[in-house]
C-alpha cells in the first residue's frame, strides 16, 4: 500500500515536472526552475549528512564550487569537453572530500565537523579568490554548455533552456531515488545507528569513521556533480558559491523543509528560494530573513515543515514521502 | 632579528584580540557545549558602536564606547540565552548549534540593515602616533588595543579562577546536574556566563575597531578563528584559550611575513587539521 502510494507521489511529481515547461512560455520560469533543480540535488545531499547521518555540514557549498570550478578549468583552461570535464570535477571533489574529512571526522561528540567545514568553505573561496591564473579571480567565464546530442533521431540542442532543464531534472530524479535507495540499504542502517547513538553503533562493531566518511563523501560528490551542472548552465561563475553564506542557506532550507523526507528536500529550496524573489525583498534583508526563519523553525518545529505535517496524523505521514 | 621581533609584537597584538574572542568562546562552550557563533555578530556591533561614539564625541572618548558595548552585550546574551538556548537545551541532535547559526545570521543581517551594509574605516588620531622601542614600532592605537585585551583577560582569568562565583560557574560547566544538588542557581550562572561571553567579545570588537574595517560581517572569520583557539587549547579551557589566542596570532605573523601574506587566513585552517591530526585534546585538557 504504502509502496504504490510512494509510487504515485513520484508519477505525480514527475508529471508536474514534465509539464512546467509546457505551461509556461517565459524563459525566465524555466531558468528559475531549473536553478531550484540544482538546489534539490545540493539539499537532498545535504540531508544525507544532516539528516540520516547527523553531520551538520556548513561547508556543502565548497563541494558545489570545487565541483563547479573544476569543470569550469578542465573546460576553460584545459579544453576538455563537457563529459570528462564534468566527471573530472565530480571526481576531484570526491578525493578531495576523503582527504579533508578524515581529520574532521576522527573525533567524535565535538563539534570539530561543523566548524572544519565551515572554515573549509572560507578557505575554498580564498583560494578561489587568489589563485586568479587558474580560477579567473573574482570570476570564471566562458565556460560552454553541453554539446548537441542527437539520439534516436532526437536532437537535444543545450543552447535553448528547456533540453538544460530536463536534463537537470533527471539528475534530481536520480540523486533522490540514488539517496533514498542508499538509506534503505544495510549502509544506511549504519547511517541511522550512528546519527541514533553514536557510542552504542561503536560497541555493536559499526567503524563509524568509515560510516561518515562514505556518508561525507557521497554527499560530496553529488554536490559537485550539481556544481557541474550549474558551472556550464550559467556559463560564468563566482568563488562566493563555495562560500558560508551558500552553505548557510542550504542547511537552512533542509531544516526548513524537514530533514529526512523527500519532501522536505524538495519543499525547503522551493519555498526559500521563491519566497524572497515574490516578497520582492532586496538582498540586504536576505540574512535577515533566513536566520529568523531559521530561528523560528529550530525552536517551534524542530523537524521542519514535513516533519511537522507528518506529525499531525499516521494517516497523513503515508502521503508524505 | 629587528624584522622578527617586529613580526613578534604584531602577532601578539593579534593575538590578544584572538584570545580575547577565544575566551567568551570557550566559556560559553564549556557551559552550554555549543560553539555559538552568534558571539561573531557581538564582536561587530562592538566595533559598530565603537566607530559611533568615536564619530559623535572624538577618538578621545574612544574607551568609553566600552560601557555601551558592555551594557548592550549583556542585555544581548541574556535574551539570547533565554529566548534560543534554554529552550534548545533538550532538544537532540545539534539543535543548539544550528539555533546559534540562526542567532548569528539574524544578527548579521540585522546590523546590516540598521547600520547599512557598506564597510568604513574609523579616521583616530591614535593610528598616527607611533612609538619606537627599540627596532620595534607600533602605533598608539594598537598598543592600546594589546594593554586593554590583556587586561580583560586576566580579569576574566581572576573572576574564573579566584572567586566563588569563577568556581560556581566551573562546577556548573563541569557538570550541571552535580553542581545544582550542591546548591548552585546554575540557570543563574548559565545567564552569567553569557553576559561575560558576550561582553567580552563586544570589548574585542570595539578594541579592534580603529585598526579595521567595520562592517556588519566583520566577526566571521575572527569568531571561526576563535573557534579554531579554543580546539587548540583544548574546549572549555580558560587558560588554552588566552595560550592558544597567542599561538595563533604570532604563527600568522610569521606565516604571513616569512611564507606568504595573500593565504594569511589559510594558516589557521592548516592549524586546526595538524590539532585534529596529532594532539585532538588540545593543550589543556580540561
Amino acid at each position: 500500500m504504502e509502496r504504490s502510494i510512494r509510487l504515485l507521489i513520484f508519477l505525480f511529481l514527475g508529471l508536474v515536472v514534465l509539464l512546467i515547461p509546457l505551461l509556461t512560455s517565459s524563459n525566465y520560469w524555466i531558468y528559475m526552475f531549473t536553478l531550484v533543480g540544482i538546489y534539490i540535488i545540493l539539499v537532498a545531499s545535504l540531508d544525507l549528512l544532516y539528516g540520516y547521518t547527523g553531520l551538520v555540514s556548513l561547508g556543502h557549498g565548497a563541494a558545489f564550487g570545487i565541483g563547479a570550478y573544476a569543470c569550469g578549468i578542465l573546460q576553460v583552461k584545459l579544453g576538455y569537453s563537457f563529459l570528462p570535464a564534468i566527471l573530472g570535477g565530480t571526481l576531484f571533489s570526491c578525493v578531495f572530500s576523503a582527504i579533508i574529512g578524515w581529520p574532521m571526522l576522527r573525533i567524535k561528540g565535538r563539534p570539530y565537523f561543523a566548524m572544519g567545514t565551515l572554515a573549509m568553505g572560507i578557505m575554498v573561496t580564498i583560494v578561489i579568490h587568489n589563485w586568479d591564473s587558474l580560477t579567473g579571480g573574482v570570476s570564471l567565464a566562458g565556460i560552454p554548455l553541453p554539446p548537441t546530442v542527437h539520439f534516436l533521431g532526437w536532437t537535444l540542442d543545450f543552447s535553448s533552456k528547456r533540453p538544460y532543464y530536463y536534463l537537470v531534472f533527471f539528475v534530481v530524479f536520480l540523486s533522490i531515488f540514488l539517496i533514498h535507495r542508499l538509506n534503505r540499504s544495510r549502509v544506511g542502517r549504519a547511517f541511522k545507528s550512528i546519527r541514533e547513538n553514536a557510542d552504542l553503533a561503536e560497541a555493536l562493531g559499526v567503524n563509524i569513521l568509515r560510516y561518515k566518511l562514505i556518508s561525507y563523501v557521497i554527499a560530496s560528490t553529488m554536490a559537485a556533480f550539481a556544481g557541474g551542472l550549474y558551472a556550464c548552465y550559467m556559463g560564468s561563475i563566482e568563488p562566493e558559491i563555495a562560500g558560508g553564506h551558500m552553505s548557510f542557506e542550504l542547511l537552512v532550507m533542509i531544516v526548513v523543509g524537514g530533514a529526512r523526507t523527500i519532501t522536505g528536500e524538495v519543499l525547503g529550496p522551493l519555498l526559500l528560494w521563491f519566497l524572497p524573489e515574490f516578497l520582492e525583498a532586496a538582498q540586504v534583508y536576505r540574512p535577515l530573513f533566513y536566520g529568523l526563519v531559521l530561528l523560528i523553525v529550530i525552536i517551534l518545529m524542530p523537524s521542519g515543515i514535513a516533519g511537522k505535517v507528518r506529525s499531525l496524523h499516521p494517516r497523513i505521514a503515508k502521503w508524505i514521502p | 632579528m629587528a624584522e622578527f621581533l617586529q613580526y613578534t609584537v604584531n602577532g601578539l597584538i593579534a593575538g590578544s584580540a584572538y584570545g580575547l574572542l577565544a575566551l567568551a568562546m570557550t566559556l560559553i562552550y564549556g557551559i552550554l557545549s555549543v560553539p555559538n557563533f552568534a558571539l561573531g555578530a557581538i564582536y561587530a556591533l562592538g566595533a559598530f558602536i565603537s566607530f559611533y561614539v568615536i564619530q559623535w564625541l572624538g577618538p578621545g572618548y574612544y574607551l568609553f564606547s566600552l560601557i555601551p558595548v558592555v551594557l548592550l552585550a549583556g542585555i544581548l546574551g541574556i535574551a539570547s540565552e533565554r529566548i534560543v538556548f534554554r529552550p534548545l537545551h533538550d532538544a537532540p541532535h545539534a539543535a543548539g548549534f544550528i539555533g546559534a547559526l540562526g542567532l548569528y545570521s539574524m544578527m548579521e543581517g540585522g546590523w546590516s540593515v540598521w547600520f547599512g551594509p557598506t564597510w568604513r574605516s574609523i579616521v583616530s588620531p591614535y593610528n598616527e602616533i607611533i612609538i619606537m622601542m627599540g627596532s620595534v614600532s607600533l602605533t598608539l592605537q594598537r598598543l592600546i588595543l594589546l594593554f586593554v585585551c590583556l587586561l580583560f583577560a586576566l580579569g576574566t582569568y581572576f573572576l574564573v579562577f579566584r572567586t566563588l562565583t569563577g568556581k560556581k560557574i566551573r562546577a556548573s560547566s563541569e557538570n550541571k546536574d552535580v553542581a545544582r544538588l550542591l546548591g548552585v542557581a546554575t540557570n543563574r550562572m548559565t545567564s552569567l556566563t553569557f553576559v561575560i561571553g558576550y561582553a567580552l567579545s563586544g570589548i574585542g570588537g570595539a578594541l579592534v575597531a580603529p585598526t579595521a574595517l567595520v562592517g556588519s560581517s566583520m566577526g566571521l572569520t575572527p569568531i571561526i578563528k576563535s573557534f579554531i583557539v579554543v580546539a587548540l587549547g583544548g574546549l572549555g579551557s580558560v587558560t588554552g584559550a588566552i595560550v592558544g589566542g597567542l599561538i595563533l596570532g604570532l604563527g600568522e605573523n610569521y606565516g604571513a611575513a616569512y611564507i606568504s601574506s595573500m593565504y594569511k587566513d589559510i594558516f589557521s585552517f592548516g592549524l586546526f587539521l595538524m590539532v585534529l591530526l596529532l594532539m585532538p585534546q588540545g593543550l589543556y585538557k580540561r
